[in-house]
């Protein structure tokens, strides 16, 4: 334990004089100001502009224009939505590049807009204001990615000084190393989650269980970056490849933020259990067990692969130390 | 002790070796002396020995131990100075020395006592970052006495070291063959190993070309003549005398005004330059 312990206390001392450290710091702190004072609380949606021609059954909802053309320039021009007939009788619903679906369901509400409707929540939480939305996307993409990256930052540093050589004749050994850098990244990517949800939704959340989350996801992230750095020689190389498989990674994001455009191979990345949890725990009614397993094999799976690329290539011994 | 046998290694695997039949016993209490231009094979067989490369063929014990059969506790045993300084430039000398100590399941020594030892007392909370390549030297020498090892491996302690510095590493290196460490000093610098080494070999094209105490070297190769340089008519004269003949200096002294007398012993490099061909450069 005492040289676990040593291991984290000298990291983070680097990681204090670490530049990129301090630009991680300041970001969160753009992040909770831009939550509080740029992101609305709430957004106001106003209601598109329908225009017909010799539409009789939309002439009711919508502003009847003197000619197709006039229909089709204030489609093209005031992105409005436009019904014509053709010369078959059939419905032409113009539209600026919406999306099928949402075509449909907007003449499906239109043709039930006469008809009175009540609406019922099963929720029984309140309505999540606008700017807290993407507090669990923040949490996640933010506070524990960085463990990735800084993770991946401290080792190429020892890459470079060649301290790594001096580690691989040290006692030090491949489980200390990793457990050192899970202890000190889960450490600090549950503090940083824990500003992040203090300084937005407040104390009234089960504390317990989100540290234990973000621990558990600085922990998945950090381990990432060991499995992937030792490959690297330097901050080249490794900053290109990192961007790119963060980029996919952070794809799980349009799934979670737009369901109806998720494929299914986004819910299989290691960010896409958190951000369900974590609106699990920070709106909902307490985190889903569906969401630990994923991440309990992602654990597993990148532990394994962090063990073998530490010490496979990072304390490369040529399997003549155990 | 550690005792190495027969050891080649091939780094590509095409038949080409680095090092070639290598053997030797490197004893407890010893400074043993890897001697040798760059290129020679002397960092691969260190290599092997601390398992940062793989033992391909032929034996490496540690005592009776095999290097393949080690755990990474043993290298609770061992210390590393490398040529190249490689230290966290980001902590301070003493934070570098504290760290490393933490990782050793042996007691330590006091990281400030033997930054004093090696004159970095005043250095020690300056970041490593700041310190020249001499301090960061003295800094990975010292790192590697830390933990008082059994086996120490030196590789060019004294690099770019200024006099007075090189003479305190010297006396440390001195002090772990007292205390019953096993030194293996690499370098090509042959006055150190002239004056520290209890045994050397000499390694050229990745072979062992000769290997003994270097009084034993020097008498082996070298010649038992003086120099002795007169001063006849305002001009220096030197004449050369064996000292099989004794009586035959003792009459030239008594008889002319000698200025100074040259032992004509063979120095190690000149030894080496003899019994490989090549100059012992870096």
């Amino acid at each position: 334990m005492t040289a676990i312990f040593a291991l984290v206390q000298q990291d983070f001392r680097r990681l204090l004089k670490n530049a990129l450290f301090w630009v991680v710091s300041v970001t969160l702190i753009l992040i909770l100001l831009a939550i509080h004072f740029v992101f609305p609380k709430s957004m106001e949606v106003s209601p598109p502009l329908l225009v017909s021609f010799q539409a009789p059954a939309y002439a009711q909802v919508s502003q009847t224009m003197e000619s197709e053309a006039a229909v089709r320039k204030a489609v093209a021009e005031q992105q409005a939505i436009g019904f014509l007939v053709d010369d078959q009788g059939q419905t032409v619903v113009l539209h600026p590049g919406l999306s099928e679906k949402t075509v449909t369901a907007l003449v499906v509400s239109l043709q039930a807009g006469l008809e009175p409707i009540r609406t019922e929540s099963l929720n029984p939480q309140e309505a999540i204001p606008f700017n807290l939305q993407m507090v669990p996307m923040l949490i996640t993409f933010e506070a524990l990615i960085l463990s990735f990256i800084l993770a991946g930052t401290l080792m190429l540093a020892e890459k470079q000084e060649e301290t790594v050589k001096a580690m691989r004749i040290s006692p030090i050994g491949v489980h200390r190393y990793i457990a050192g850098k899970l202890v000190l990244f889960a450490l600090i990517g549950s503090l940083y989650a824990g500003l992040m949800a203090l300084f937005t939704v407040g104390f009234s959340l089960n504390w317990l269980t989100f540290f234990l989350i973000s621990a558990l996801g600085s922990a998945i992230f950090a381990l990432m970056g060991l499995v992937i750095t030792p490959f690297f020689r330097d901050m080249n190389g490794w900053f290109f490849s990192t961007a790119v498989l963060l980029t996919l990674n952070m794809l799980s994001g349009v799934g979670y933020s737009n369901p109806s455009s998720q494929l299914l191979w986004m819910k299989f990345l290691p960010s896409y259990p958190f951000l369900s949890a974590y609106d699990d725990i920070l709106f909902g009614s307490g985190l889903q067990w569906s969401s630990v397993l994923p991440m309990l094999v992602w654990t597993g799976l990148l532990l394994f692969l962090a063990y073998l690329s530490v010490h496979r290539v990072f304390f490369h011994k040529g399997g003549a130390w155990v | 002790m550690i005792t190495v046998k027969n050891l080649y290694h091939d780094y590509e695997g095409k038949g080409h070796y680095a090092v070639a039949d290598i053997s030797f016993t490197a004893e407890s209490g010893k400074i043993f002396g890897f001697l040798g231009p760059s290129g020679a094979g002397k960092s691969t067989v260190q290599n092997i020995m601390t398992g940062l490369l793989t033992l391909q063929k032929g034996e490496v014990l540690y005592d009776t131990q095999s290097v393949r059969d080690l755990k990474t506790s043993f290298f609770n045993r061992v210390g590393v100075s490398f040529e190249q300084p490689n230290v966290y430039s980001s902590l301070t000398g003493y934070e570098n020395l504290a760290y490393f100590a933490a990782q050793f399941s042996v007691p330590t020594l006091d990281p400030l006592k033997l930054l004093d030892r090696v004159g970095l007392r005043e250095a020690a909370h300056k970041k490593a970052s700041e310190y020249s390549k001499g301090m960061r030297q003295r800094l990975t020498l010292v790192r590697a006495l830390i933990n008082q090892a059994d086996f120490l491996f030196l590789d060019e302690p004294t690099s770019g070291l200024d006099p007075s510095s090189a003479l305190l590493v010297r006396e440390l290196i001195r002090e772990q063959a007292q205390r019953g460490a096993t030194v293996f000093l690499t370098t090509h610098n042959m006055e150190l190993a002239d004056t520290l080494c209890d045994t050397v070999a000499f390694l050229s094209d990745g072979t062992i070309q000769a290997m003994d105490a270097p009084n034993a070297l020097k008498l082996a190769y070298g010649t038992t003549g003086v120099k002795v340089v007169t001063l006849q008519e305002g001009q220096e004269v030197e004449t050369y005398f064996d000292l099989k003949q004794p009586q035959a200096l003792s009459d030239f002294l008594r008889e002319h005004e000698v200025i100074k007398v040259h032992s004509m012993e063979a120095t190690l490099e000149e030894i080496f330059l003899r019994v490989t061909g090549k100059e012992l450069k870096a």
